[in-house]
């Protein structure tokens, strides 16, 4: 068989291979239909957050080996505004091998009283250095994030408890969060988590997933009017070792009235 | 008593170990700002093509792929640690079966197309295969595969192009030779 017939046999080979790919990719849903779990008892988390709790921003970018946009979609941060409030969720999702450890994913639902504009929910999983701060993709294939829209009137110019974060050249910063504001207890140090990242700037990216339904789990970006919904939080890779958090991002300030209820529960996969 | 002569010269030997170094190198300096799947095949393999085109042995690229795997394991490039070597083994592997069924004209630019996408395909399925297996489940692989294996396919035949316009600037010059059987 003489050269030219053979680079013709390989390129249809190939291209025998990609068609059957697409087609794997059309039909995936349908010949693996995802395990929608078994609601575990118990709430892990139920709190109602004001906009005391913001105390971040105004900022264009959130946290990541780089400065990752907040615009859900966009990599590069913009011109924008937003006002950051981290929470822990007192919850993880286990990934892994179903065989060798028992797989679940968060259920977080959400009652917005209040918003103003846009917010943006993102979430991080805090790990042992070396390994990077997990966060959801950003841009990209694999992106998710999900956004709720509010109709309140904006409130004041500013949030009062707010400040911009610093940009670190370490890669590392100490994030505060809402869960436990001074204001609120006996405290006299605010709790803090540390996040750190590591080369390659894409690492820990992609490992969690926000979708609005464990039928599909790679979920994506969410566009929502429902003031009160619920969404998954699911995990891919090797299992978080530490912390989850809720990253919720406005996009202006919010009226004296907002006010954020959380709740997190365990869906056992 | 005659002497057993090696499968792979000193001076092919040295060349493949090199070609494996400037993968390994690539890998580490480059960092295009795509968010394509598959984007890194551009230059992964074209050091895997010039080493088989210019060897013509069966085992090249698998040599190279194998060298290139052990360096990107011992300095942690890649997430998957240890499993680093069978993908990268499996690009090498591929290009080497292309260049043996192509008669190793890698230094024709469809040739050096086939090759690149092929390698760099096989590379794709042999990471989505080790993810699964360390437990993803399969419906995060499957879904999204079409994209991903497509991009992975043009970025490794773009690759590809490259190291076959390479290699035939390389013959023209005389570096090296094409063998006349």
């Amino acid at each position: 068989m003489e050269f030219r017939t053979r680079a013709g046999l390989a390129l249809v080979l190939l291209g025998c291979f990609l068609g059957g790919m697409v087609i794997l990719d059309t039909i995936g849903d349908a010949i693996l239909p995802a395990d929608t779990g078994t609601l575990a008892p118990g709430i892990l988390l139920d709190k109602v957050f004001s906009k005391a709790g913001f105390l971040y921003g105004p900022q264009s970018w959130r946290p990541g080996y780089d400065p990752l946009g907040i615009e859900p979609g966009q990599d590069v941060p913009d011109n924008g505004s937003w006002y950051l409030m981290f929470i822990d969720l007192n919850a993880t999702p286990v990934s892994g091998n179903p065989n060798v450890v028992r797989t679940s994913s968060v259920l977080l639902t959400y009652n917005f009283t209040g918003l103003s504009g846009r917010a943006v929910f993102d979430v991080y999983g805090l790990e042992t250095p070396p390994r990077s701060t997990r966060t959801n993709r950003q841009s990209g294939t694999g992106s998710n994030a999900y956004i709720v829209t509010g109709n309140a009137t904006a409130g004041r110019t500013s949030m009062p408890g707010a400040a911009q974060l610093t940009q670190s050249p370490a890669h590392q910063y100490t994030i505060v969060i809402s869960n436990n504001l001074l204001a609120d207890s006996d405290a006299t140090t605010a709790t803090t988590y540390p996040f750190a990242f590591f080369p390659p700037a894409t690492s820990g990216q992609g490992a969690f997933h926000l979708t609005p339904s464990l039928a599909r789990l790679v979920g994506g970006i969410t566009t929502t009017t429902d003031q009160d919904g619920s969404f998954y939080i699911t995990a891919t890779g090797t299992n978080s070792e530490g912390t989850l958090l809720l990253m919720v991002a406005v996009d202006r300030p919010q009226p004296d009235n907002f006010s954020l209820r959380i709740r997190t529960q365990e869906i056992r996969m | 008593m005659p002497v057993k002569k090696p499968y792979f010269s000193l001076n092919e030997i040295a060349l493949l170990s090199l070609c494996a170094a400037l993968v390994f190198i690539l890998n580490t300096a480059f960092t295009l700002p795509l968010t394509l799947p598959g984007h890194t095949g551009i230059y992964w393999v074209v050091p895997v093509i010039i080493g088989v085109g210019i060897v013509k042995k069966p085992g090249a690229g698998t040599y190279i792929g194998l060298i290139s795997g052990i360096l990107a394991t011992l300095f942690g490039v890649d997430t998957l640690h240890i499993f680093n070597i069978l993908i990268y083994t499996a690009l090498g592997g591929m290009i080497d079966l292309v260049g043996l069924f192509l008669f190793y004209r890698l230094d024709h630019p469809a040739a050096g197309f086939i090759a690149g996408a092929a390698g760099n395909l096989a590379k794709m399925v042999v990471n989505y295969a080790l993810q699964t297996f360390l437990g993803i489940p399969a419906v995060f692989i499957i879904i999204g595969i079409g994209t991903a294996s497509i991009s992975h396919f043009i970025f490794g035949g773009i690759g590809g192009i490259i190291a076959a316009l390479v290699l035939s600037r390389l013959l023209k010059a005389g570096v090296i030779t094409r063998d006349d059987t």
